[in-house]
């Protein structure tokens, strides 16, 4: 600083006291980049001292204007002259963005005013190197699309910030004031927000990106000791599937310490949110998001989250959708590089499920319509509780998140309906190891009774246990009656009876066996009998507490087999009923609206 | 003939009895909800993609601030197209700042 020109020192001196401008302007055009820039600075006001002949330096200088689109700057401190250098403080006021559009290498339009306090040395020039000390904030950010908003922050403000260009960006705190997302899937499938992420392309015409070059900011270590954000927002939109998806996340809070792009420790994440109005979001971890390969190791919990906003894909992916039903779970989910290893313990309480279309996934796939199997799945609480793991290479072309989930949800649903299915009976498996039936024992009677054998006392212990444990199952009950049935009956009318219709003789005695099988069975001892065994059955479960309505008997089967019973078959659970009023207004040919439909 | 004048006399009783109250599915709400917000988040002539959207038996609120009274109108239009809405309540500001 303040050496003197090189060579013989001039016969003649000046000196200037100051150099000043008032209410100068400049208009700054830029025809090498598109849309052109046009920056207008009005109103300066500036001051140089320590001018003269032979200029020595450094000069003393203080300027103050109006940047374009508005606002005020201000610059004081030192500049030198050999080298040309500089020593300056800068504080700005309320600088507008927008007029910097076109040097932005987005599409995005972004808008706001920057304010800063920063204390910048530039050694030299011609190293092209500089340091930055003090605080920048933006207010009023508003990044858009086109018309649209897509990102916005009432404020974000670094403090402690400390660069030593091109080597390091250093800032202690990073704090963002009600920053907003909006996170969208468009109709054809696209991600509009990662179009206006920045691209390493130059917007100059012309000109190529240089980014092996030294000094360019693909060499600087960027470091950030504290992000956080207040009272955050994001709507989350999926238009590429019908009815379209979107919910709200808001109330969020987010710290994050020790973001860096330097090799080390992960940043460690802690962030609260609120999901849809109701649920609840907590995110904590660790993540290496800046620095090579993609690092997280993440745990998150999300209580009471309703099922049916996310009906969309429910309708999509399983052909059924939701009534009802809340969702807690708990992520821990394990990214390092490619590899994701992930486990989800998850509750569903209050389930309830309609049929929304033909194509039931589960069904295809598992083997039972998905009612069926979460009705299997229902603790007596009503609550679904699964545990699945999710494991795979991203990068591997033939992993596939929708595959890889549905795997682990058949893994999932298959162990969980097979234990307890397992008192009452077996779960079939077709050859392609789908479920194929849900095999019940049968309640055996005695032939010709409605008693129960012990064999059948023990299997409706078993029964009213699987009933009592899993609340939303429902059965029907079908009595067969048997060839020994027939025998038995026939046994039990009076030989007298018979003899009158058959016209023999030896009253009382024993029919013989030629006899007993020419002799009519009477038209209701069949259903007689399917219906006693039906109310033993039934009054055996409603002593144990069961439910009436749970049970759905059909008539009596008449069946040659050697084995008198009752049959026992899972049924696919109703749905959810209608409300009175809409029966009562539909009966009356009132014209509703089927939301179903 | 009288089935039929009877079964329009019971239907209205009924109808006035009730009302409106209760024959909307609240499920429904949730997806006016998702459509509607969907519909503004698509809208690329204006900037519609932060105001609120609340659904209360087939009625929707909008609530926020938008820039024109323009966009106010395309708003309340785009919500009332969407499927199931019975009514759109408007209550979005016009305001310059954004």
């Amino acid at each position: 600083m303040g050496a003197r020109l090189k060579g013989p020192a001039p016969a003649v001196r000046v000196d200037v006291g100051e150099i000043v401008v008032r209410d100068g302007a400049v208009a700054w055009r830029d025809a090498t980049i598109e849309p052109e820039a046009r920056l207008d600075i009005a109103g300066i006001d500036a001051g140089v001292g320590g001018t003269g002949w032979p200029l020595e330096g450094p000069l003393t200088t203080r300027a103050s204007f109006r940047p374009p689109g508005g606002g005020q700057v201000r610059v004081a401190g030192k500049v030198g002259i050999d080298p040309p250098s500089a020593d300056l403080r800068l504080t700005a006021n309320n600088a507008d963005l927008a007029p910097y559009q076109p040097y932005l290498p987005t599409a995005a339009r972004v808008t706001g005013a920057a304010h800063a306090d920063l204390a910048v040395v530039v050694p030299s020039f011609a190293d092209r190197r500089a340091t930055a000390r003090g605080t920048v904030s933006l207010s009023a950010l508003d990044v858009r699309d086109g018309q649209r908003t897509v990102v916005r922050a009432e404020r974000a403000t670094a403090t402690e910030v400390d660069v030593a260009w091109p080597e390091r960006v250093t800032v202690g705190r990073l704090a963002l004031a009600k920053p907003w997302l909006l996170l969208e899937r468009d109709d054809q499938g696209g991600m509009p927000l990662l179009a206006l992420v920045p691209s390493t392309s130059g917007t100059a015409k012309g000109t190529a990106p240089a980014a092996s070059e030294p000094g360019t900011a693909s060499a600087t270590a960027i470091t950030i000791a504290r992000v956080t954000a207040e009272d955050g927002g994001m709507r989350v939109v999926d238009r590429a599937i019908t009815p379209a998806f979107a919910v709200d996340v808001d109330a969020a809070r987010l710290r994050l310490d020790g973001l860096t792009s330097t090799a080390g420790k992960p940043a460690r994440l802690d962030m609260t949110a609120r999901v849809g109005g109701t649920a609840d979001l907590d995110l904590r971890g660790t993540l290496a998001v800046l620095q090579g390969p993609l690092r997280l190791d993440l745990d998150g919990e999300i209580r009471e989250f309703a099922v049916p906003r996310a009906n969309s894909y429910l309708v999509n992916n399983v052909g059924w959708k939701s009534r009802d039903g809340r969702l807690s779970a708990k992520l821990r989910a394990k990214v390092d590089g490619d590899a994701l290893s992930a486990k989800s313990d998850i509750r569903i309480s209050r389930l309830q499920l309609v049929k929304a279309g033909p194509d039931d996934q589960a069904q295809s796939r598992i083997g039972l319509p998905l009612g069926t199997i979460t009705s299997l799945m229902k603790d007596r609480g009503g609550d679904i509780k699964l545990s699945f793991p999710v494991d795979g290479r991203l990068s591997d072309p033939r992993f596939d998140f929708r595959e890889t989930m549905w795997a682990a949800i058949r893994t999932v649903a298959i162990n969980a309906i097979t234990l307890p299915v397992s008192w009452i009976g077996r779960v079939q498996f077709s050859a392609d190891l789908k479920i194929q039936k849900i095999q019940v024992d049968p309640i055996r009677f005695e032939p010709g009774t409605a008693d129960l054998t012990p064999e059948g006392r023990a299997r409706v212990t078993r029964l009213v246990a699987f009933m009592d444990e899993l609340p939303d199952v429902r059965m029907t009950l079908r009595p067969v009656v048997s060839a020994r049935d027939i025998v038995a009956i026939k046994q039990r009318i009076p030989a007298t009876s018979v003899a009158r219709e058959t016209r023999a003789s030896a009253e009382g005695a024993a029919l013989p066996r030629a006899m007993l099988e020419r002799t009519p069975v009477p038209a209701s001892a069949v259903p007689d009998l399917g219906d006693r065994r039906l109310e033993a059955v039934r009054t055996a479960f409603k002593q144990a507490g069961i439910d009436a309505d749970r049970l759905r008997e059909t008539a009596v089967d008449e069946r040659q087999s050697a084995e008198a019973h009752v049959e026992l078959e899972v049924l696919e659970p109703e749905g959810p009923r209608p409300s009175k009023v809409r029966e009562v207004l539909r009966r009356f040919g009132l014209p509703l609206k089927d939301v179903d439909d | 003939m009288i089935d039929r004048g009877r079964r329009v006399i019971v239907v209205t009783c009924i109808a006035l009895a009730l009302g409106a109250c209760a024959t909307f599915d609240p499920l429904e709400d949730t997806r006016i909800e998702a459509e509607v917000k969907a519909r503004l988040v698509a809208e690329k002539s204006a900037n519609l993609t932060r105001v609120g959207v609340v659904s209360r038996d087939g009625t929707v609120r909008l609530n926020g601030a938008v820039a024109s009274p323009e966009q106010r109108a395309r708003a309340e239009t785009l919500a009332g197209g969407a499927p199931g809405v019975r009514r759109v309540v408007n209550g979005l500001e016009v305001t310059t700042s954004r």
